[in-house]
């Protein structure tokens, strides 16, 4: 069956509110702030083949990477209703503490597609609290490695016992799996309704017009050779610049992103699985089609992505990537805008590009009360032609909330002592780059803190003439800290955190 | 109120909306005591009216206030016709706004943010979509065939209305389809051109059979709405196959049956007057007034007196308010962990009492209620509400007019089928409508699809069920 211009729009809203469904679920049951608050989750459906039908939009690293863990579970040949669990970074992970809930959907007795929940955790074992370590050289260092395994009682008491706050984690997997389960109940009521068949076909269909729209878009864009360079600051163990370099070239539709290049494996964390280098080049090709262009397995098809064995952003086994999902994700996606503004598109100037990780973590056994707690902060958005940059918004690769401070200080021994806006750190030009956010945290017991941060030194650069966005800083007590690094506090330390400000876009200064 | 950027959101809205708003109603107030207005009185979100002085010190609690009448509106007929749980759609000109009732009440737990800026103060749920009588039909670069968000509005408005739109519109779509009548004036006195219709729908490439694209519109515009009430209810856990869908606004009860269809519903309530229901619901809406105070306990640690002194200040903040009104207490709870407030009616100062209601409307909302965590109170709040004396909904009796005769439609599946046309709001109680029929009102249609049987109830309304 071919599915006429009618069929295509009702069948595209049926799915995209199932995906929605699931996402609601999460949110309103997770018990972490870092899920329920801040909202470091996604949800997605994909059809047998494994090809995503659609995604309630919440975090773009999630975005084409959850294909990769659907590919993984289907080589174990799961049968209907069966549920898997993963983190493996290099077997459809992305890092280990987003760990993904992967239902096989049960129609009639046949795996009709698949129900998908990446949630971020904020503990997963490893060295230290938190689970997000500067300095590690070794997946293992980093936590416990899940690869796809079906979820069994006995799988989940082992993943427990390897976790600093067992009761969180078995609270935020409970959501996951409701909203899993809503994904399964929504994508049968839709089989009866539309009958299997139908639905299978318009899934497809479905798959094929976003491909169809994404390869429009593509071929009005620039065609010949772009190329870019640029770099992250050390990875938690060396303090050198680390560079990433780009080719890409559009041919009739299709964008190729080639990574050769780019340095070796670091000896840090910031390396990247090609699932997640995928997902920030995924990024950037979706922030140049049209809004309504439905976010599903057709818009990657116009995507192909090649990167040496082995590189910084197709990491190997065991290298530790931690940082690589959340920082060098983001350095991918600039240097990613940066060659196309070398190749002649007009894209917008370089924001934060860092999400400012920081992890807390209580030193203790759990029985005597350990925790854990995640977040990033927001900070100044890159101009772009026709408006400022926002101020104090997550950039790029994450779209997450802040946590309230009234929740931090009533779950937590910290104290926020400030959290304002960074005043004129966007940099300056005809449109303005947004400012970056001061966030200043006082311990109020011993714990354990690390910082994953980047632009730390070089800050965002400005676009078409516009100048560079202020970088940001870290500081203990008034003391400058690296970029990325983990350290203790004892009660009465202040931690503060300058995020970087966006730069600015165009010469001559703005009004 | 928890979560500062939330009330610091809430408190700057408030900040920049109170001067305008307070002149608006001054010049209001002023202009409708010089035509003898004795009594005027502000809708709020939360579907109750406050005085002008008390609205102009409360600006950003009127964000959502025009919605929030046609809800009132819509418990009121329900309430006339015994049907207390309610999915609501109001379909205007460029956007549809889906709301729910539950065992007769509102749901209040809408506007996270209007227009992008947080609010957090009392709304009712209102989920709005791109889709309205106005909302222009399109076809993308894919292939595939949208609705809104762009719409032509009231000027130019929808081509049929000849005034200078030439883009197709859910109402071209209605009208070629026979839905609605060429020879009926609409409510502002604009004659439809059919031909107009046909020739803005002919622009669109998917078909040369103007019937068909006009069945396809309609089908895109019946899945974005569709989408709408299934946030207010699956999304959050409610099953509305057991409840009654109100569709109201002027082309709200066109799509009744179709909507009720894709979500599983069997019974459809058209109001007698759905066009007006909105304002209906202004005028019979009760005066209200919230108040709240955070108290952030676990339930365990709290005495009956604790309960009680919270409350005290609150209480008499709302009866000075609001004197002689009905004062209901409120508790806001959640188990330990959580991040969403279930809210519970907390009559007695008694923890033991409250915990248990927690524990039952839990279950009703999210599936379980014997969590191992602690039960923690959140916050506490006190609605005053005083009943107005308005003109009662369920005792008209209709007036007896006969059927305005029969005319070829169209389906939304594009089969062809001979109507009645009944004058909704006219026909006297008990009268049985056999499908397909439509309904012709003076403020909105209504069309009862094959499949589907009406009655006319007392109050005026029909209520259409699987047949």
């Amino acid at each position: 069956m071919r599915l006429d211009a009618v069929g295509l729009e009702v069948m595209a809203h049926a799915f995209a509110g199932v995906a929605e469904e699931m996402g609601l679920v999460l949110v309103q049951s997770a018990l972490s702030p870092n899920i329920r608050e801040r909202r470091d989750a996604s949800a997605a459906l994909f059809d047998a083949d494994g090809e995503m039908i659609a995604q309630a939009a919440h975090i773009p690293v999630h975005l084409g990477a959850l294909a990769d863990a659907v590919a993984a579970v289907r080589t174990l040949e799961p049968t209907p209703g069966e549920l898997f669990l993963l983190n493996d970074p290099y077997a459809g992970g992305s890092h280990l503490p987003d760990l993904t809930l992967i239902g096989a959907i049960d129609i009639d007795g046949h795996v009709g597609g698949y129900s998908v929940v990446r949630a971020h955790h904020s503990d997963i074992g490893g060295m230290t609290a938190g689970s997000m370590p500067a300095g590690a050289r070794e997946l293992y260092q980093e936590g416990l490695v899940i690869p796809p395994t079906r979820l069994t009682p006995d799988l989940e008491r082992l993943v427990l016992a390897n976790v600093r706050t067992p009761a969180m984690r078995r609270g935020d997997l409970a959501a996951q799996r409701a909203a899993v389960e809503r994904g399964a109940t929504g994508m049968r009521s839709l089989a009866r309704r539309h009958g299997w068949t139908a639905l299978r076909d318009a899934a497809r269909e479905l798959l094929d017009y976003a491909e169809r729209r994404t390869k429009s878009a593509l071929s009005r864009l620039p065609t010949g050779r772009m190329t870019a360079t640029d770099y992250l600051e050390g990875d938690g163990v060396v303090d050198d610049d680390l560079e990433i370099h780009v080719s890409i070239a559009i041919e009739d539709g299709v964008f190729h992103a080639d990574f050769t290049g780019t340095r070796g494996p670091a000896p840090g964390n910031v390396n990247c699985p090609i699932a997640v280098t995928r997902s920030a080049v995924l990024f950037v090709v979706r922030t140049l089609l049209p809004d309504d262009v439905p976010m599903n397995g057709g818009v990657p098809r116009a995507i192909q992505v090649t990167a040496p064995p082995g590189c910084l952003v197709n990491a190997r086994p065991p290298s530790a990537v931690a940082a690589g999902n959340v920082e060098t994700s983001q350095r991918i996606a600039d240097t990613v805008f940066r060659a196309l503004a070398a190749g002649g598109c007009v894209v917008p100037a370089q924001g934060q590009g860092t999400m400012n990780n920081v992890t807390f973590g209580g030193i203790g056994s759990r029985e005597s009360g350990a925790w854990t707690y995640y977040e990033t902060i927001g900070g100044g958005q890159g101009a772009s032609r026709g408006a400022n940059g926002p101020s104090g918004v997550h950039v790029g690769m994450s779209n997450t909330l802040n946590t309230p401070i009234e929740v931090l200080e009533m779950e937590h021994p910290l104290r926020v002592r400030t959290y304002a806006l960074c005043i004129g750190s966007g940099g300056p030009g005809q449109w303005r780059g947004g400012d970056g956010v001061v966030r200043e945290f006082e311990a109020l017991a011993p714990m354990e803190t690390t910082l994953l941060t980047e632009r730390r030194r070089h800050g965002p650069a400005g676009g078409a003439g516009g100048q560079d966005g202020k970088a940001g800083a870290n500081l203990l007590n008034g003391q400058r800290l690296a970029s990325k690094i983990t350290v203790r506090l004892a009660a009465g330390d202040v931690l503060r955190i300058e995020t970087p400000g966006g730069g600015g876009w165009g010469k001559g200064h703005s009004t | 109120m928890f979560r500062e950027y939330e009330r610091i959101s809430t408190t700057t809205a408030e900040a920049y909306l109170r001067p305008k708003v307070a002149a608006y109603l001054r010049k209001t107030a002023t202009l409708t005591a010089q035509h003898g207005v004795q009594s005027l009185r502000i809708m709020t979100s939360s579907g109750g009216t406050v005085s002008p002085e008390q609205a102009a010190n409360r600006a950003a609690s009127l964000a959502l206030s025009g919605p929030a009448g046609g809800v009132v509106g819509a418990r009121l007929v329900g309430a006339a016709v015994q049907a207390h749980d309610l999915l609501t759609l109001d379909m205007g000109g460029t956007s549809a706004d889906a709301s729910l009732i539950s065992g007769g009440v509102a749901l209040t737990e809408g506007a996270e943010s209007v227009a992008g800026v947080p609010l957090a103060l009392p709304a009712i749920l209102i989920e709005t979509v791109s889709a309205g009588g106005g909302s222009i039909a399109a076809v993308d670069e894919g292939g595939a065939l949208r609705v809104g968000p762009r719409s032509a509005g009231a000027e130019p408005g929808p081509a049929c209305y000849g005034r200078g739109g030439t883009e197709p519109t859910v109402t071209d779509a209605c009208l070629v389809l026979g839905w609605l009548d060429p020879q009926y004036p609409l409510a502002d006195s604009v004659r439809l051109d059919r031909a107009a219709a046909e020739r803005a729908l002919s622009t669109l490439p998917f078909s040369h059979d103007v019937c068909e694209i006009a069945a396809g519109i309609v089908q895109v515009a019946t899945a974005v709405m569709a989408r709408a009430l299934k946030r207010v209810s699956v999304a959050r856990g409610i099953d509305p196959r057991g409840m009654a869908l109100l569709p109201f606004g002027g082309a709200g009860p066109l799509f009744g049956c179709a909507l009720a269809d894709a979500l599983g519903m069997s019974r459809v309530i058209v109001p007698p007057h759905p066009g007006v229901l909105s304002a209906l619901g202004l005028a019979a809406a009760p005066e209200r007034v919230d108040v709240l105070a955070s108290l952030h306990r676990p339930l365990a640690d709290l005495a009956g007196s604790d309960l009680a002194h919270a409350f005290e200040p609150l209480v008499a903040a709302a009866g000075a308010a609001l004197p002689d009104a009905e004062l209901t207490r409120f508790a806001d709870c959640r188990f330990r962990g959580q991040g969403y407030e279930v809210t519970v009616p907390a009559p007695r100062d008694d923890a033991a009492t409250l915990a248990t209601a927690f524990r039952a409307a839990h279950r009703a909302r999210h599936g379980h209620g014997d969590s191992d965590q602690p039960i923690e109170l959140v916050n506490v709040r006190v609605v005053a509400e005083r009943a107005v004396g308005a003109a009662p909904v369920g005792r008209r009796a209709g007036i007896g007019m006969p059927s305005a005769g029969r005319r070829m439609v169209v389906t939304r599946d594009g089969k062809r089928v001979r109507a009645d046309v009944w004058p909704l709001g006219e026909m006297p109680a008990g009268r049985l409508l056999n499908a397909p029929a439509v309904l012709a009102g003076p403020d909105a249609t209504g069309f009862i699809e094959p499949g589907w049987r009406g009655t006319v109830h007392a109050s005026g309304a029909v209520i259409v069920e699987r047949a």
